[in-house]
């Protein structure tokens, strides 16, 4: 895993992208960047060579399971490994996520711990492929 | 009342004969005339208040059954007061989290400062040559113990500082929450006015302004709309001198 790699990180919250740029710096990524919805990061993304997306789901203006599809619908970002954080735990939305093609899932409230796991296996994954 | 002033011209120019008649019979002392004009009239009155409090009651019924009423308060409110409670929860929770990760990191913290202190000052000594052969060596076990304490009271130190941050997600969790209710509270707020609007008519010399009771309020949220609210505890010290405190 290149630690260097570019990660855009998108929550309407504040506080929350603090955390997980914090999270992500302790397990050595600093090339860090924030969006505070879809409609940001998706410029974002197209404009800037990202090699991974953490986003939230809920959130104002375009929401991060569009951010997913609007990603996966752009041959020129559908590559991108997507992990989604957030707090929605409903069973048909982690479906509804999986079937977008999210790479990841984490609910919140989190661990460090399972952040770290969730990002391993996703690139874990993505080198053995 | 205001009601249209055609359905009220009516009743109005009856009236009018009515009372002119009733001042003539009053005059030539026509008792028995003058008792039936009398309840004439008084029905009439009735007829046209009971016509009127019966066309707003329809009126009230259709524009609380617009609003549906019965979904605020079989489901929307009591989900709020759910949401409010678990936010009570979920802020409780991260402030005993925070306090409980700055109250194991403090002590550590303040004997990493003192075993410091202790130890510059018999380097010191060791500097200005002030220090025998045996004082020395017992100086260099107490350096070595010194060093891997600190290492594992950082490690402590750094578990503790990830903890408060983490315990920090309640206000992107919370957030979200709060933000459903404000939005509920503002649905039902716009419903609410439309309701009085509709049965405006009756409430125009009725509305006043009850006596405010001082309740409870917890945290304010707007202070900076409010300009009853102190900004803080030098605004809160400043008005109770002025009071005599």
């Amino acid at each position: 895993m290149n630690k260097d790699m570019k990660i855009l990180i998108v929550d309407d919250f504040s506080t929350m992208r603090r955390i997980i740029k914090n999270l992500l710096r302790d397990l050595g990524f600093v090339n860090t960047s924030e969006a505070d919805d879809g409609t940001t990061a998706l410029p974002m993304l197209q404009g800037g060579k990202y090699d991974f997306l953490v986003t939230d789901w809920n959130m104002p203006g375009m929401q991060g399971i569009d951010l997913l599809k609007a990603v996966r619908a752009d041959p020129n970002l559908a590559s991108i490994p997507v992990l989604m954080v957030t707090a929605e735990s409903k069973k048909d939305q982690i479906v509804e996520a999986a079937q977008a093609g999210v790479n990841g899932y984490v609910v919140k409230p989190f661990t460090a711990l399972t952040l770290k796991e969730k990002i391993d296996k996703i690139f874990e994954r993505i080198e053995a492929a | 009342m205001t009601p249209d002033t055609a359905e009220v011209q009516a009743p109005i120019d009856m009236r009018l004969s009515l009372a002119k008649s009733l001042v003539t019979n009053l005059e030539n002392g026509n008792v028995a005339e003058v008792d039936q004009l009398i309840r004439t009239l008084l029905n009439q009155h009735e007829s046209i208040l009971f016509q009127e409090i019966g066309k707003l009651t329809r009126e009230l019924h259709d524009a609380l059954s617009d609003i549906r009423i019965s979904n605020f308060t079989e489901n929307r409110i009591p989900d709020a007061r759910e949401r409010l409670n678990y936010v009570l929860e979920k802020t409780e929770e991260s402030a005993h989290r925070t306090l409980n990760a700055v109250e194991e990191a403090l002590p550590i913290a303040h004997e990493l400062e003192e075993n410091g202190s202790a130890m510059r000052q018999e380097w010191a000594r060791f500097t200005r040559r002030e220090m025998n052969a045996e004082e020395f060596r017992q100086m260099s076990k107490r350096i070595e113990s010194f060093l891997e304490s600190v290492e594992s009271d950082a490690k402590l130190l750094n578990k503790g500082l990830s903890d408060v941050m983490m315990a920090q997600d309640f206000q992107d969790l919370t957030g979200q929450i709060i933000r459903k209710v404000i939005e509920l509270v503002t649905e039902l707020e716009e419903n609410l006015v439309s309701v009085i609007k509709k049965s405006g008519r009756v409430s125009d010399d009725t509305v006043e302004e009850g006596t405010k009771d001082i309740v409870a309020e917890g945290p304010q949220v707007n202070k900076e709309d409010n300009p009853d609210v102190m900004s803080g505890q030098d605004e809160v010290d400043d008005l109770l001198s002025s009071l005599g405190f």
